[in-house]
């Protein structure tokens, strides 16, 4: 055990630092969930990929550094550090980027992996349908075989990122007369297709940062069928393994939370004290960021060392999420009488990006797989409790 | 940076983890209770016989040499076992203590351990309570002059009192002549910050492997036991009940083995590293204790099921080495100074 980091790593740290002082934008971009800020993400994605910055844990044939997980964690820590810009392709970098590389062909890795990498692509998720959302062997989205096409009919809903997304990976049933998880195919859907349908979504803060997506007849290439036909819950459970697991929230991001939450205490202290319970809040909402830092640390160099990510990733899940809302709601409290003003009165600016964080906060127990359904997986596949 | 432990530190566990399953089993520690006051000679000749309890003691006095990093695997399969006998607060408190010290007493001692000459106990900086007082020939404590010395149990005033948990043999002591001076108090101030550090270190890491009993406990219950047709642990409010558990669990171990690692060290924010460690691992022991006499249900309340041993045992472990008050305030002392890093990248340096 050595919890220094090496000199190449803090080289590293350096670097990226140095990068990112240069190139964060002074202005806060629009949220990626409106046109303008899609738009404006997109190129920040273009600014990172110039950098080579882009996916650090990708091979140098795609665009990435080839870094480890250790420097991945860098990275994060310098990126949330320096309030660089969120990632728009979060979807694809992430979640299909590692499937792809596991899963896809040769021509598949080269066809997706750079455009993904440059932003030129950005992804959304076709998960959910309307009667299948935690319950996600219900899909009945149909992609049916003809020639060298599958042709698909049905809708997804809860799409991620799909309203001006480039393109959409999920599931899709491609044997018909199958049930649950069998006859499942994992497949990638461009958007622009003829016979796609996007109809947005508003979320709590009132943008569309999801979608329902219709498909009425859509004809989509046979090769952009991602593994074997019929295996499709296959390669999910392997994209769903890096969502909950390490890729999809690093502990920078709560710990930078956790670090302004401190930030607020301090600055309220009188009016925070009033409540008793805040000042417990506030230690147990640095502590539990910390405690997240540690065990990823921990699982990343248990990976790094050649062991495997197991069903303890689904703890994960359940922790952050419940931090993050912890931690948001601990914020409210502290602001105390003009929690819910978001403009038109002094430090109004710093409420609204708190209440900003609080509705988002509400998803992460829903997302990615609702927290009881993670419940069920940690006490099933790690307890090895009775279904 | 390297997180994990080697497959030497992880084999030395195993072969721990056996010997303690096999030997310290709950009608074992349920006859010690009945054979009240008198300790497990008997275990605590096997333990030494197989190195263990000098096993942190440097090599050159004849131990193994084992760091707080090489032991804290150990000190949770003790827990896991509710092992009775001292046999962590030697290696992690008492040891590291003596090995702090200059000058030929403290080695003395030391030898005396490796030899199985005698045992040596501590008295709490909190209450002056002493652990196995009766079975020490010494007692290292701070006097009211600040200088921590080591007294001779012979002669001393020692009156047992009762714990709830009856694993538990701990004495007020009052020693007859004044302790020997291992060292002046102009040490104090680090000496026992140390030792407070030392046993709230050993407290959680035995309480990691509690929680892990008291969960596998619960686990294999809710298999076995069937209502409405069905093992109640197929319900989800009992595998949400024990899914928490599992949870608090896997968050609270990194935090114990970074304490390790920064006792070790002699890390900067040791002390913080310590506090951070004994709350996270007792709390998880804490809800382990509650959600598994839930999911027990009628049968965890009884004295003849085993799971209350483990549940007194959590108590004892969270109270002891600095209760959560006294963990929690030294935190925020530091968290909201000017001067405190946190954050993104704050962790490691």
């Amino acid at each position: 055990m050595d919890l220094s980091f090496s000199k190449a790593e803090l080289e590293f740290r350096k670097e990226i630092r140095s990068w990112l002082r240069e190139n964060v934008p002074d202005e806060q971009l629009e949220s990626f969930d409106t046109q303008v800020g899609f738009q404006q993400h997109r190129d920040w994605e273009k600014t990172l990929h110039a950098g080579n910055w882009g996916m650090v844990t990708w091979p140098k044939e795609y665009g990435g550094r080839g870094c480890s997980l250790i420097e991945w964690l860098i990275f994060e820590e310098e990126y949330y550090r320096a309030k660089a810009p969120l990632r728009v392709n979060q979807n694809g970098l992430f979640l299909l980027g590692p499937t792809l590389m596991e899963f896809g062909s040769k021509e598949q890795k080269e066809r997706f992996l750079p455009k993904m990498a440059l932003g030129e692509e950005i992804w959304a998720q076709g998960w959910s349908e309307p009667n299948a959302g935690s319950d996600m062997a219900a899909i009945r989205t149909k992609a049916i075989r003809k020639g060298e096409k599958y042709v698909v009919t049905g809708q997804k809903i809860w799409s991620t990122r799909a309203v001006w997304a480039d393109w959409i990976f999920g599931m899709f049933r491609t044997d018909p007369k199958s049930e649950r998880h069998h006859g499942l195919s994992f497949i990638l859907v461009p958007l622009n297709s003829k016979g796609v349908t996007i109809r947005p979504i508003a979320q709590l803060n009132g943008l569309t940062g999801f979608a329902e997506v219709f498909f009425d007849e859509v004809e989509v290439p046979a090769d952009c069928l991602l593994g074997e036909e019929g295996d499709g819950w296959k390669v999910a459970m392997a994209t769903a393994g890096f969502e909950r697991g390490l890729m999809l929230r690093s502990p920078a991001r709560f710990q930078e939370t956790a670090r302004l939450l401190v930030d607020l205490y301090k600055e309220n202290k009188q009016q925070a004290d009033n409540d008793p319970s805040i000042r417990e809040a506030v230690l147990r909402a640095y502590l539990d960021a910390e405690s997240y830092c540690l065990l990823t640390y921990q699982t990343a160099s248990r990976l790094v060392n050649g062991g495997h990510i197991g069903p303890e990733s689904s703890t994960n899940k359940v922790f952050w999420s419940e931090l993050d809302q912890s931690m948001h709601s601990t914020a409210l409290s502290i602001i105390g009488a003009r929690a819910d003003l978001m403009s038109g009165i002094t430090g109004a600016d710093l409420t609204a990006d708190w209440l900003e964080g609080w509705l988002f906060a509400q998803s992460g127990p829903i997302y990615a797989g609702t927290n009881e359904v993670q419940r069920n997986i940690i006490s099933e596949r790690m307890l090895g409790m009775p279904r | 940076m390297d997180f994990t432990f080697t497959e030497e530190q992880l084999l030395f566990r195993d072969s721990t983890r056996n010997l303690l399953t096999a030997e310290v089993t709950p009608s074992r520690l349920r006859k010690q209770w009945k054979s009240h006051g008198i300790a497990d000679t008997d275990l605590w000749e096997k333990m030494l016989d197989l190195g263990i309890i000098s096993s942190t003691i440097p090599e050159e006095l004849g131990g193994s040499g084992l760091n707080s990093v090489d032991f804290v695997l150990l000190a949770e399969e003790c827990g896991y076992v509710a092992l009775a006998e001292p046999v962590v607060y030697t290696a992690l408190v008492v040891v590291p203590l003596l090995c702090e010290l200059e000058g030929d007493f403290p080695r003395e001692l030391l030898s005396g351990l490796v030899k199985g000459d005698y045992r040596i106990s501590v008295a709490c900086p909190f209450t002056g309570l002493v652990e196995d007082a009766d079975t020490s020939a010494f007692v290292l404590k701070f006097n009211s002059n600040k200088d921590l010395v080591a007294c001779s149990v012979t002669g001393a005033e020692l009156s047992p009192i009762r714990s709830i948990d009856p694993g538990r043999r701990v004495f007020s002591f009052k020693e007859c002549e004044p302790g020997k001076v291992l060292m002046k108090n102009e040490r104090f101030e680090c000496l026992h910050e140390l030792l407070i550090n030392l046993m709230a270190f050993a407290n959680a890491a035995q309480s990691l492997g509690l929680s892990q009993r008291m969960l596998d406990l619960a686990v294999s219950y809710t298999k076995d036991r069937y209502q409405f047709n069905k093992p109640i642990g197929s319900f989800q409010a009992v595998k949400h009940l024990l899914a928490n558990v599992a949870i608090k669990l896997e968050f609270a171990k990194p935090s114990v083995y970074r304490a390790a690692h920064s006792l070790l060290h002699y890390a900067p924010k040791r002390s913080l590293h310590v506090s951070h460690a004994k709350i996270a691992a007792c709390e998880a022991a804490s809800l382990a204790a509650k959600n598994s006499l839930q999911a027990h249900g009628a049968m965890g309340y009884t004295w003849e099921y085993d799971l209350h041993i483990f549940i007194k045992r959590s108590l004892v472990l969270s109270s002891t080495g600095g209760d959560l008050g006294f963990h929690k305030a030294r935190l925020l002392d530091s968290l909201f100074s000017d001067d405190y890093q946190l954050g993104p990248a704050a962790t490691f340096s």
